[in-house]
């Protein structure tokens, strides 16, 4: 694939749920591409479609409306209606590492699935071995590991495990929703190498979702905050974090708790936190972001606001742009 | 100006330790044997000291709060140690003093604002059972008119929008941020001296988390209470508290003033810890800490951390360290590096 | 495909055995449980064997020694043919242990396959239909459909045991249903559809795995159930028929002679008793076991 040819582009996504609430609208007309070997980073709060931006784009949900462009084929179908061929090439890792595998199977069951699947080995020491190598790759002794049930590891190494269980198959793209969120500080930082050492080797694309800001500082190349089933923002992520434009993201980065001076220097201080979020089923006029946004103006209540461009990269969605 | 006032403050409240905790043991007995979690823990809390909790899961941070409280789980047993909760020994307390120190003097903050309300009742019952609860106690009576006055001058004080309305609804109805500052009004109700906080703001979105955070400082500010506030998140607790203590696998390892503890970490797993947050710079990501929380099935003997410590040493593996002051009271370590025999 | 001869050992880790042991024998009511159901498969099995006078189980007269007390010849005395009531009751073991063998046998399969495919597709149409077949036989109380078939057809134990597995299975359904359609949704299903497996395989290997502590379970306290309702069937006249020793038969036959000779009635009374009463603590521990492992 050509190194700047987009790996997955998303053309006006949208998806919505109906309800006995009514219509949950949880994704709203959203844009991006990502392109071999980068990682995407998707920022949301509760509410904010990222999660279900990545489950549609896995096949979990069927779109609304809107298209989702893999390798130049549309695959904006639910995944029981793609191609064999092409699940081998997508794979996702869950939030929670206690429900993505199976609690009756073992180890080598959780990672050998795929394989099998995708009748990626001929015999069962063949099967041996590449659940080997794939246990290795993410840093689990696979004597130790291969007969092991869920309940018996921990929170890291279950998410390890899921790891594995993604790139078994050589996948070009990864959907990564809040990989690390339930783990400790310190596992998460081992996962998180994991995840970088394993990107460089195999060419992975990564779309990183979390809320986690000082995170995706440090993971993505480029970094999309989403609001309310919208994108609100768009950059690269020294554009992003040195010059966030739009409040909701100067909110975001005010509250994120940090540990240093320095990074208390980074933080802008002028967009303290207020408000909650509303709800997904009635947003708001005009702008979503309208009523906890400080600068909120008269056609912020009325009228949606369209993408600017700020710098080369860096778009924002802001009638205070716009002027 | 700042530090002497804190100083000054702490001079005199040497002598006021409204909490303290000595050589906490505690295990849970299980089929398979005897989780041996606490191993001597040893904290103290000042009046009006802000006290920080960190450690990772499973280090025994919700257990100890639990013992001070005495509401642990019924397979728990304590092992050895004393809590003096104002002089008065926790762990001898009958029922009836134990219930008055749960009523009047301590209360407890939850990690999940939805499992600590009751789902089946209105905002409003819930604060009028707490209200009423100790109120009348053996005191005056208050009639609805006035429990509904104080329910809602309660819910304007942990800044709730439309406190009518949410005195009539049902928690289920109400988002997850308006539900933990319901928590915290509950427990502040009535007038308390320690509050302990344990991961109050962890299940909640990130600028909702700001939010309750200023709002739980402010409170504790207006009422000079003292707070235990736990977290795994360093950088909520680094926010609001004076003192920070680190704990790792049921013993409290280091424990500094906020900002020396993150500015000049001492013990290996503080450092570890530290070096493992990704930072807003951008400087990448740390291998993280080597090895695995020990079983407390069977814990390694000595120093608990020795089995990943790469600055290890004999007597790390046969004797467990005391937590000692190495800076003229502003930091205590408990580590062989910092204090050899 | 090739067919793995699965050793104990295999079999022991498959399952994860040595640990639900560890579990289950924690408890000594769930033991003596295990004891009796044991015991009563013993007995079952080895009827022939093990009852002193196996004869009496079939036609046999003797009138010359009806209506004895329990006594050293007789441990449990004699009917009104002259049988030996011990005998019987053993027999009798057998043939309420085959009937509820059969009875889970034809009734737990289809049971449990329509509850899974219903829960998999749970909200489609495919769900509706199985489910509500399911309601409708479940709706009708087991006693009087049961009653209503036996009746229909001619008594006997084929034909209990038949009218008894037709208001059985929906049961199946619906507990299967019930786990399977919490499952559904869960994190490790959605991998395995975005793997690429297939529908068989989800449900077969993924989620019915699940499923089996509660389905094993069902099965266990169901046969307390099962032999319960079988007894009744015999006792109004609509199972097993004279002279088989079926223990609902035992107990109508001897409730003519009452409280006389009231070991006729009761030793067998007893049996069906302690046959549900051990079943009944089996199935609390193994509920208990995997009550533990789901934590």
């Amino acid at each position: 694939m050509d190194k700047n040819e987009d790996l997955l582009i998303v053309e006006n996504l949208t998806k919505h749920f109906k309800t006995s609430f009514g219509v949950v609208r949880a994704v709203d007309g959203i844009n991006f591409k990502v392109k071999p070997g980068e990682t995407f980073g998707l920022v949301g709060e509760s509410g904010s479609g990222k999660s279900t931006t990545g489950y549609v784009i896995m096949g979990i949900y069927t779109p609304t409306s809107g298209k989702i462009i893999f390798k130049g084929k549309d695959i904006s179908m639910h995944a029981k209606k793609r191609p064999k061929y092409l699940k081998k090439d997508l794979a996702i890792v869950f939030q929670d590492p206690a429900s993505s595998l199976n609690p009756t199977k073992t180890v080598k069951d959780v990672v050998g699935l795929p394989l099998k699947v995708h009748a990626l080995v001929n015999n069962r020491d063949e099967l041996d071995q590449r659940v080997t190598e794939l246990l290795e790759a993410v840093e689990l002794p696979p004597k130790d590991f291969m007969q092991r049930r869920p309940r018996d590891l921990g929170g890291g190494e279950r998410q390890a495990v899921a790891i594995a269980r993604a790139i078994a198959t050589n996948p070009s793209f990864i959907v990564l929703d809040e990989p690390t969120s339930a783990l400790d500080v310190s596992i998460q930082a081992k996962i998180m190498k994991v995840l970088m050492r394993l990107q460089q080797k195999l060419n992975l694309s990564y779309l990183f979702i979390t809320h986690d800001l000082s995170l995706m500082r440090n993971v993505a190349s480029r970094v999309a905050i989403m609001y309310l089933a919208q994108i609100v923002e768009f950059a690269p992520t020294h554009m992003f974090f040195q010059n966030p434009l739009h409040p909701y993201t100067e909110m975001l980065l005010s509250s994120v708790p940090v540990l240093t001076e320095e990074e208390e220097t980074l933080k802008p201080k002028e967009v303290v936190s207020r408000g909650e979020i509303p709800s997904s089923i009635n947003p708001p006029p005009g702008c979503r972001f309208h009523t906890r946004c400080p600068f909120a103006m008269d056609i912020c209540k009325v009228k949606e606001p369209t993408f600017a461009t700020a710098e080369p990269g860096h778009y924002v969605a802001c009638h205070l742009m716009l002027k | 100006m700042e530090f002497e006032t804190r100083l000054l403050r702490r001079q005199n409240n040497r002598v006021n330790q409204l909490l303290e905790v000595k050589d906490l043991h505690v295990g849970y007995k299980t089929y398979m044997g005897k989780l041996k979690v606490l191993n001597g823990v040893d904290f103290t809390v000042h009046q009006g000291e802000k006290v920080g909790i960190i450690g990772e899961s499973g280090c025994g941070k919700t257990t100890t709060m639990r013992a001070i409280l005495r509401v642990l789980a019924s397979n728990a047993v304590i092992d050895g140690g004393e809590i003096h909760f104002r002089g008065n020994d926790v762990l001898k307390m009958g029922k009836k003093q134990l219930n008055e120190m749960r009523r009047n003097n301590v209360t407890m903050i939850f990690q999940d604002p939805t499992a600590a309300l009751n789902p089946v009742f209105k905002v409003g019952e819930l604060l009028a059972d707490v209200i009423k609860y100790s109120a009348n106690y053996g005191k005056e009576q208050s009639s609805q008119k006035d429990i509904r006055e104080k329910s809602t001058d309660i819910l304007k004080e942990v800044a709730l929008p439309d406190p009518e309305r949410v005195l009539d609804s049902y928690p289920f109805q109400l988002s997850g941020g308006m539900r933990q500052r319901i928590c915290i009004a509950m427990s502040l109700a009535t007038a308390k001296e320690l509050l302990i906080a344990d991961e109050p703001t962890t299940n909640l979105d990130v600028t909702i988390q700001d939010q309750v955070l200023r709002l739980m400082k402010n409170l504790v500010e207006k009422r000079n209470l003292s707070v235990i506030l736990i977290s795994h998140a360093l950088g909520t607790v680094r926010g609001t508290v004076d003192t920070v203590y680190v704990m790792y696998a049921g013993n409290m390892i280091e424990a500094a003033e906020t900002e020396e503890l993150f500015s000049n970490p001492l013990h290996p797993y503080t450092q570890g810890l530290l070096k493992s947050v990704p930072k807003l710079t951008g400087a990448g990501f740390s291998e993280g800490i080597k090895g695995r929380v020990p079983d407390y099935m069977n814990p390694p003997p000595g120093c608990r951390f020795h089995t990943r410590c790469d600055y290890a040493s004999d007597i790390c593996r046969k004797e467990k360290p005391q937590l000692l002051n190495v800076d003229a009271n502003k930091h205590k370590v408990a580590c062989w590096l910092y204090g050899k025999k | 495909m090739r067919i793995k001869l699965l050793g104990i050992r295999q079999i022991s880790s498959r399952f994860d055995l040595k640990r639900k042991w560890y579990r289950f024998s924690r408890s000594p009511l769930s033991i003596v449980g295990l004891v009796i159901a044991v015991g009563s498969i013993i007995l079952a099995v080895g009827a022939p064997y093990i009852a002193p006078y196996p004869k009496h189980a079939g036609l046999f007269t003797n009138l010359l020694e009806a209506f004895q007390p329990p006594s050293s010849k007789y441990s449990f005395g004699t009917d009104e043919m002259g049988r030996d009531v011990l005998s019987r009751t053993i027999f009798g073991f057998r043939y309420s242990l085959t009937m509820a063998v059969v009875v889970l046998g034809l009734v737990v399969a289809p049971g449990v396959i329509t509850g899974l495919i219903a829960g998999y597709y749970r909200g489609s149409w495919i769900d509706t239909v199985i489910m509500r077949i399911a309601d409708v036989f479940i709706a009708v109380p087991p006693l009087v459909l049961a009653l209503s078939i036996a009746a229909v057809l001619i008594p006997s134990v084929f034909n209990a045991m038949m009218a008894v597995s037709l208001m059985w299975w929906p049961w199946y359904t619906r507990l299967t249903y019930n786990i399977a359609s919490s499952l559904r949704n869960e994190y490790f299903v959605q991998a395995s559809e975005v793997i690429g497996a297939s529908t068989f395989h989800i449900t077969f290997k993924e989620i019915l795995p699940n499923c089996l502590g509660s389905i094993l379970t069902k099965v266990t306290l169901d046969v307390g159930w099962v032999i319960l309702l079988g007894s009744s069937l015999s006792f109004v006249g609509l199972g097993a028929q004279p002279p088989t020793p079926d223990l609902g038969t035992m107990v109508a036959e001897g409730s003519k002679h009452l409280p006389q000779y009231w070991w006729i009635s009761i030793f067998p009374a007893v049996a069906i008793s302690v046959i549900i009463l051990g079943f009944n603590l089996l199935g609390d521990g193994i509920r208990d076991t995997f009550v533990e492992e789901a934590k």
